[in-house]
């Protein structure tokens, strides 16, 4: 034992000193570490937990957000569509009263130039009883009075009414 | 490799080589005296006492585990800044989740300020070993003294440098006349009740201030005492009177005679527990030690260097064994015996 150095109070006094050593470490040391370790790993998986939470929340949001654009869109198609078939419906409109007034201001046209025609005819009808009239009168002036030469003139219109 | 010899490199480099050519023919480094019991540093003595070098090396180690833990613990902060919080910590958690997988949570925080105690203690306990000065600063010994006390025949002469007194690598071995005239000599002054003094010391051997601790028997043969017995109780403790089923004890549990044999081999492997934890750690630090004197015998500079390295890792492994041993009987110990529990 002596040849090894082995002495039973320096063994006494190495395990002392580590039961001391082991104390003071296990009171003063370790329990602030394992604490300040656990607490630790407790606040991140409260911060996991909760930026989890945000982030679902944050999911939901972003879903409601976008659908409340999906229908926005909708409904701006749907009015732009309204109002094309409105434009549709006056354009269709205003071409169709367009057509029937112009229609109208032919036929006005057409009735005014007939009745421009009715005149003119009659005009020259007159005229030209006038001048057969004239005609006659030279020709019969002598023989005929007021009233026989009138009926004449009736008689001759009348066969060679331009009607 | 080929930078090696470029520009500036290349000084280093013949500097390195020159300081080896140096070395090898003009610094010798003394192969110290290598003692197996701790040496006693002369004069030095509490309360009777003598104190060893190995004893101030693990004051040594316990003041600077304590230093670092205490400044580890000191303004700790939830956002770690501190290099030793910091690693302190990392050292608590990869622990900690090494022996929750080994023996659960609970086992794991009942023992984890032991298991780090003993790794962190061992661990600079065997770092220490590598600081310049450990094992080579201490006190002058004759070698007449020396060879009463232990039978050392071998001493160095001395020089001086700077103004120390230092040991040269010529070697002083007694006679064998010499030898006898000493023996006569402290056999005398023991008689007298004086302590021996040669009339003129022939050479010196130098006994160190520091030694690396568990290169002391007494620190690696009382941890593994300790640690076995506290195994026995904490088995105690949790398992009950029973725990002594798993050694002899037939009459009393009435147990088949082939367990008085298995009970027998659990007893002695009982013993091969403090044997095999004791000598692990001491042969693989002492042998560390005697590694690193011969390598600087050897050669001065840089041979010792990469056995520097291997010793931190030696002595890292090592006390993570001796830890992790002690974690392991303690868990073994709280295991009831199996199939006994069912007979």
């Amino acid at each position: 034992m002596d040849a090894l150095g082995i002495n039973g109070p320096f063994l006494l006094a190495q395990i002392v000193n580590f039961v001391i050593l082991y104390l003071l470490l296990s009171r003063l040391v370790f329990p602030p570490l394992l604490k300040m370790l656990d607490e630790r790993k407790q606040k991140i998986a409260e911060g996991l937990t909760a930026a989890e939470v945000a982030r679902q929340e944050a999911e939901a949001e972003r879903a409601q957000l976008m659908n409340q654009l999906e229908q926005e869109r909708a409904e701006a198609q749907r009015r732009i569509a309204a109002a094309s078939t409105q434009a549709e419906k006056v354009k269709a409109e205003i071409l169709a009263s367009a057509q029937k007034e112009a229609e109208e201001i032919k036929v006005k046209a057409k009735l005014e130039a007939e009745a421009e025609k009715q005149r003119i005819l009659a005009d020259a009808e007159k005229q030209i009883a006038e001048l057969t009239m004239l005609a006659t009168e030279r020709v019969v002036r002598l023989g005929m009075d007021q009233s026989l030469q009138h009926k004449l003139i009736e008689d001759f219109l009348s066969e060679t009414s331009l009607n | 490799m080929r930078k090696l010899f470029q520009g500036k490199n290349l000084i280093y480099t013949i500097g390195v080589l020159a300081l080896m050519v140096v070395s090898v023919v003009f610094i010798r480094v003394p192969l110290p005296t290598i003692s197996l019991p701790a040496e006693h540093i002369p004069g030095w003595s509490i309360a009777g006492f003598p104190i060893t070098n190995t004893i101030i090396a693990t004051l040594l180690a316990d003041i600077t585990v304590l230093l670092i833990g205490l400044l580890a613990v000191r303004k700790m902060k939830d956002v770690p800044e501190g290099f030793l919080q910091n690693i302190m910590e990392w050292v608590v958690e990869i622990f900690d989740g090494m022996l929750t997988d080994i023996g659960g949570k609970k086992k794991a925080r009942a023992w984890l300020p032991m298991f780090l105690t003993i790794l962190l203690f061992l661990l600079f306990a065997n770092w220490w070993e590598l600081v310049p000065g450990f094992d080579s600063i201490g006190v002058m010994e004759p070698v007449e003294v020396a060879y009463a006390k232990t039978g050392v025949t071998t001493g160095y002469e001395t020089t001086s440098i700077l103004g120390m007194s230092s040991l040269v690598s010529d070697q002083v071995k007694l006679t064998e006349e010499e030898q006898a005239e000493i023996k006569a000599e402290a056999k005398h002054a023991e008689e007298a009740g004086e302590e021996y003094h040669p009339h003129e010391a022939k050479g010196y051997i130098l006994i160190p201030y520091f030694r690396a601790a568990a290169t002391d028997l007494n620190l690696t043969i009382g941890l593994a005492l300790m640690v076995v017995v506290l195994s026995h109780i904490i088995g105690f403790r949790t398992v009950g009177v029973k725990y002594i089923r798993r050694f002899a004890m037939p009459v009393i549990t009435g147990m088949k005679p082939i367990d008085i044999i298995v009970g027998i081999l659990e007893l002695f492997s009982e013993f091969a527990k403090i044997i095999s934890l004791a000598f692990r750690l001491f042969g693989n630090i002492f042998s560390g030690q005697i590694l690193l004197f011969v390598m600087a015998f050897l050669l001065a500079f840089l041979l010792p260097l990469p056995f520097m390295a291997l010793e931190l890792f030696v002595g890292f492994m090592q006390a993570f064994v001796f830890a992790i041993l002690t974690f392991i009987y303690f868990e073994q110990a709280t295991h009831s015996h199996a199939g006994d529990e069912h007979h």
